[in-house]
């Protein structure tokens, strides 16, 4: 035996394995948590000391015009500019085939010149219509919630504070409907600027973009407070400032991401799932962590309370989340005893007695108190997936059939004749480019399927290669049929990156959408994960965080 | 064809795609110009690739798509000398695809071969590169006076390139170089890519689009109710 393989034996009995995590219900069923992209955004910011301001604010009484917000860390600066819009509410619309909205920005990667805000304030407003240039790094767009902000103005116009439960029934002033990172429309290249140790996590510009999109807001409501109520008007109050975040509106385009992007999805799982494994392998407790757990807990309890959704799914999820919670509590009051690996007995009695929802909330709760033990897995996050693209055509039929028997069993075992497993197509629109799903044999469309089919795909590489030697090269069998190759691509990434497939089935008559945009927004570190129907959800952005200005005023966060 | 031509412009709506933009418009338009879904991705990469290092690859990728002599005819790559059954033009995508597939590891035969009549050559490059980087060996190519070395990825003769961009068609000779240290990555700037070569590659790539109706629009992206609160 090599030295340390027991340990590494010792260890890996505290993983999870991909059979058990990769699956549509349990990825459906995520929470935010440490690692989480927002997190890992606040966390430098207030490590490294950044200041915020906003050198310019020309807002007209219509609440019209623009604005630029000023993030300056240690070594860069990035400016979100803002421009503010008059949209008349028959126009609102949060679908990808909208043509204006109330607020448009782009992350500008330094500070903008006056030609830049000449040349940004003809594009931006007109979003996929107008082009960005390399200099700026993201392109949004952003609808009030009519309901929430314009009773937040009215009532802070007449120098009262907005009602509570209306600002927890929504969350949030305004809502993004996309934001568009990595080269698109123009912006730079996630490449150009993946080095920059501020950039190297997912998804940084996009976060630093909402998080000051959400000072716009609350800018924007105390200046047409002010505008329409003068000398009596008063600002909005910094408690109730906290309770809102930067909502988000979000439909089928963002759940082929996860099966688009199979080496970053393993990153992601694979960075989660060492993070609980290093938590629940300690010995023993370290000093304070228990207390740390139980006061996420008590945190995680007040957000469950306070989230809301209409969707019947979500509310049932939301009642086993709530029990969950409250049995977590319950069970935490006789731990942790003398016993080794108290952590792990805590994980399996989750695991014996809690949902889905409730095991999932359980890894986000004890990630919490071991920031010092997984912060640094955000190393782990981000992938260079031009390592996945190149097939090694040396493998044997024999080795590939190996691989496909042992990651995608799940796919081989499925009856693809039973019309449930086929029911569903994914497709994209002709009009604005919009993914949509459709029904097999009822709606046309089936013949320019989106390959996310992947279980089906799958079985059609293992029936075309059951015939063939093991000792065939898998060039020679591409070469014969390479409609098989982004399969063949897949597979062989399974036997280095184990998380990087979806186990279920994308065609099934009973697949829920929101399983996956759940999955990619937890990650994002979304709270108050709302679904509108099973393909279309609301969700809440930096929701109870602080305020770039709170940290330049020395606050604690 | 006669806007392609345009070699000495590009036109007053050329646009600076970015290497993403330039890889996701390539890859739709490629499964629209009808290229397995495998193939479509490595062909954006290709062209994803060839952005980066200052190639309007969009423009290469189009040429290709209209070639209607670029076979499809089996091939085995094993010889020493490539070409298509019935005397077509080779398709560098998949002919790229099935040398690195072939030559791209570090064990096994040195790739040493000549194809001839490859349509586009410059698009076999990004695999070539990439075969220079996985085998460990320094690559050269020849073809129409045009000299070329790649080593652990990169080419040591970024105008080489650029050269090779203009030939549309020509017998390729693939062999070992000396072995030599990795040129500096340089980031070029982002290619220009003429607007008729747009509205062209986005026209293939709505092929793989379904028009929409009325059910569809309402139904099937999941906004049925109102988008207002």
């Amino acid at each position: 035996m090599m030295p340390g393989s027991a340990e590494l034996q010792a260890v890996a009995a505290f993983r999870r394995l991909p059979s058990q995590v990769m699956r549509l219900s349990r990825m459906g069923s995520a929470h935010p948590m440490r690692l989480s992209f927002l997190r890992i955004l606040l966390r430098r910011v207030v490590r490294e000391g950044w200041v915020f301001d906003r050198p310019l604010w020309q807002v007209d009484a219509k609440g019209v015009g623009r604005a630029v917000y000023r993030a300056m860390g240690p070594e860069r600066t990035y400016s979100l500019v803002a421009f503010s819009h008059d949209l008349p509410d028959e126009m609102r619309s949060d679908r990808v085939i909208a043509t204006a909205w109330d607020a448009t920005f782009a992350l500008v990667d330094g500070e903008p010149t006056a030609e830049d805000l000449d040349r940004l304030a003809a594009n931006v407003p007109l979003q996929e219509a107008g082009r960005v240039s390399p200099k700026e790094l993201s392109l949004s767009r952003a609808n009030r919630s009519v309901r929430l902000f314009n009773h937040v103005v009215g009532r802070l116009a007449e120098g009262h504070q907005p009602d509570l439960a209306e600002v927890e029934a929504v969350g949030y002033l305004m809502r993004t409907t996309a934001v568009y990172g990595a080269g698109k429309f123009g912006a730079a290249d996630h490449e150009a600027i993946a080095c920059r140790p501020e950039m190297s996590a997912p998804f940084q510009a996009e976060m630093l973009s909402v998080w000051l999109t959400r000072s716009f807001t609350v800018d924007l409501v105390n200046h047409l407070a002010r505008t329409k109520g003068g000398a009596q008007a008063t600002r909005l109050d910094p408690a109730l400032c906290r309770r809102l975040g930067v909502g988000n509106s979000t439909g089928l385009g963002m759940a082929p991401f996860l099966v688009r992007h199979p080496l970053l999805l393993n990153n992601w799982m694979a960075a989660r799932e060492e993070a609980l494994c290093r938590v629940r392998s300690q010995d023993s407790c370290r000093d304070g962590a228990p207390e740390a757990l139980r006061a996420a807990l008590k945190l995680a309890q007040d957000n469950a309370a306070s989230w809301r959704s209409d969707h019947p799914i979500q509310i049932a999820k939301l009642a086993n989340l709530r029990r969950d919670l409250s049995l977590m509590a319950a069970w935490l009051e006789n731990w942790p005893d003398a016993g080794l690996h108290p952590w792990n007995r805590l994980w399996l009695w989750g695991e014996a007695n809690l949902s889905e929802e409730g095991q999932e909330a359980l890894l986000a709760l004890l990630l919490e108190p071991h920031g010092d033990l997984v912060d640094d897995l955000a190393d782990w996050l981000s992938a260079d997936e031009t390592r996945a693209q190149r097939i090694d055509g040396a493998m044997t039929i024999g080795d590939l059939r190996g691989l496909l028997q042992r990651h995608y069993d799940w796919a081989l075992k499925i009856d693809f004749y039973q019309s449930s497993a086929q029911a569903r197509f994914w497709y994209v629109s002709e009009e604005k480019l919009e993914p949509r799903l459709g029904q097999r044999g009822e709606e046309p469309g089936a013949d320019l399927e989106q390959p996310l089919g992947i279980g089906k795909l799958a079985r059609n590489l293992h029936d075309a290669i059951a015939g063939l030697g093991d000792g065939e090269p898998v060039a020679s069998f591409l070469l014969r049929q390479p409609d098989h190759r982004m399969m063949v691509r897949r597979v062989q990434l399974c036997a280095w990156a184990p998380y990087a497939e979806v186990r279920d089935n994308l065609l099934d008559d009973a697949v829920l959408p929101i399983d996956l945009m759940r999955c990619k927004l937890a990650f994002f570190g979304a709270s108050h994960f709302d679904p509108r129907s099973d393909k279309w959800v609301r969700i809440s952005l930096f929701q109870g965080e602080p305020f770039p200005e709170d940290l330049s005023a020395g606050s604690p966060c | 064809m006669r806007d392609l031509d345009d070699s000495f412009g590009v036109g007053p709506d050329a646009i600076r795609l970015s290497r993403n933009e330039t890889e996701s418009l390539c890859y739709k338009a490629a499964r629209g110009a009808g290229l397995p879904w495998g193939l479509a991705e490595e062909a954006a990469w290709a062209a994803g690739w060839l952005a980066g290092h200052g190639v309007d690859a969009a423009s290469a990728l189009l040429r290709r798509f209209r070639d209607d002599d670029v076979t499809k005819a089996l091939l085995a790559v094993d010889q020493a000398h490539v070409r298509a059954v019935g005397g077509g033009r080779l398709c560098p995508i998949r002919i790229g695809t099935a040398l690195l597939d072939r030559f791209g590891a570090d064990t096994g035969p040195a790739i040493d071969l000549q194809l001839d009549a490859a349509a586009e050559p410059v698009l076999l490059l990004p695999f070539l590169a990439r075969i220079s980087t996985a085998s460990r060996k320094a690559i050269r190519i020849d073809l129409h006076g045009v000299s070329l070395v790649l080593a652990g990825g990169e080419p040591t003769d970024p105008a080489a390139v650029s050269r090779l961009a203009t030939i549309a068609c020509g017998s390729v000779r693939i062999g070992q170089a000396p072995d030599i240290a990795t040129p500096a990555r340089r980031i070029a700037a982002r290619p220009a890519t003429p607007g008729p070569v747009l509205r062209a590659l986005e026209a293939l790539a709505l092929r793989t689009t379904v028009p929409a109706t009325e059910a569809s629009r309402t139904g099937g992206a999941g906004a049925g109710i109102s988008d207002n609160d």
